[in-house]
């Protein structure tokens, strides 16, 4: 209890939650316009000629205006706590794991500046709401490297189904050596392997919050080479930016 | 206990419960390391590591939808992070053929080009219903 109540007392000598708060709220708030513009979550959900899904525009609204206060700091407790509900009305008209992932993540770092319940004399910047939030990006590194162990993945034929896609689906301008590699089951299941160990491995230096060069090597590759073989794009700029904000620098 | 400590152990704890639910759903749903790939399930972080197929469609001549012309799937959506994808072959099937409501002449000839986790990739072609 005692150690408990040290941790949960500590104050966080440097402003990275907020830090990190700023960042991810203000590359939501670009990914949210954009959708909203481009009925990009809309289309995707219906491919057909459809009707504005009146749940989803409404989330994206709302999620906008949440959005501009979070970027600019203010009460962020409340309107992460609004975004985080926006987010999960938009999940459950569309089920994807970006959105799941903003929810969690969201509802940790809206309490970078304490709980509603906090006293006066309680951390003006808890310290646990960071260890939190890398205790939660490296258990989804984990989950989803352990997930990956699985015979479709480790064999490359989800990374084929996913570039031979982009290629033939998106006109994706990989260059033709890397077309044809990327046609190689072999060279796809060594990727895959590598993949899946590299997102594991930083999971735990995430929760061990060491080695700094490493964690964001790590991060860096494993997202750079997400963008390029399945087109995700925000969910990798949000997870390196988180990593290189909240891993301390030194011990 | 303060209400400022229940709060935070309540907080982490509906996280982490979440989270480890969703974990037991993906055993359950019959995921088992270096076996079965994983379904879909909220909060187990499952991205990328599940059974799909990817379609890449044409039609031939271009359908004509609110007025524009729509020869490829991808045509209405976007080039990047935003992009209208279904699960399996079947269901590109279904929404190519209903699809075929907006073509311009008759007749119209659908191609799909499917890749699929088992490391195949086929031509398909088929015309659209009289």
């Amino acid at each position: 209890m005692t150690a408990l109540s040290k941790l949960l007392d500590a104050e966080d000598e440097s402003d990275s939650v907020r830090r990190a708060r700023r960042y991810f709220a203000g590359l939501w708030l670009a990914y949210d316009v954009v959708d909203l513009v481009v009925s990009g979550t809309d289309h995707a959900s219906a491919w057909l000629p459809h009707a504005r899904i009146p749940s989803i525009a409404v989330a994206q609204v709302v999620l906008i205006l949440c959005g501009v206060q979070l970027v600019r700091d203010r009460q962020p407790y409340l309107f992460g706590v609004l975004a985080v509900a926006a987010r999960l009305v938009e999940a459950y008209a569309f089920h994807l794991n970006d959105f799941y992932y903003y929810a969690v993540v969201m509802l940790l770092l809206c309490h970078g500046d304490g709980t509603p319940l906090d006293k006066p004399r309680d951390p003006k910047h808890p310290l646990w709401v960071r260890w939190a939030l890398l205790v939660e990006l490296g258990w989804i590194y984990v989950a989803t490297g352990v997930l990956k162990l699985n015979v479709t993945w480790l064999s490359g034929g989800h990374l084929f189904t996913r570039t031979q896609y982009l290629i033939h689906g998106l006109d994706w301008p990989y260059p033709q050596w890397l077309a044809n590699a990327l046609a190689e089951r072999s060279v796809l299941g060594a990727m895959s392997w590598m993949a899946a160990l590299a997102e594991i491995s930083l999971g735990v230096c995430l929760w061990a919050r060491r080695p700094y060069w490493l964690v964001v090597t790590l991060a860096v590759a494993i997202h750079t080479f997400a963008a390029l073989v399945t087109n995700v794009w925000f969910f990798s700029a949000a997870m390196i930016g988180l990593v290189v904000i909240l891993v301390p620098r030194r011990h | 206990m303060t209400g400022r400590v229940a709060y935070i152990l309540g907080l982490v704890g509906v996280l982490a419960a979440a989270q480890l639910a969703a974990q037991m759903e993906q055993v359950a749903e019959g995921y088992r390391p270096f076996g079965q790939a994983p379904k879909r399930v909220a909060f187990s972080w499952d991205m990328f590591a599940v059974d799909i197929d990817r379609c890449a469609v044409t039609w031939d001549p271009p359908l004509v939808i609110d007025g524009r012309s729509v020869a490829r799937w991808r045509d209405p959506g976007t080039y990047l992070e935003w992009d209208a994808v279904m699960s399996n072959r079947e269901a590109y099937e279904v929404v190519a053929r209903v699809a075929c409501l907006y073509r311009s002449q008759r007749p119209t000839t659908v191609t799909m080009t499917c890749a699929s986790s088992d490391g195949t990739l086929k031509d398909e072609r088929f015309d659209c219903p009289k």
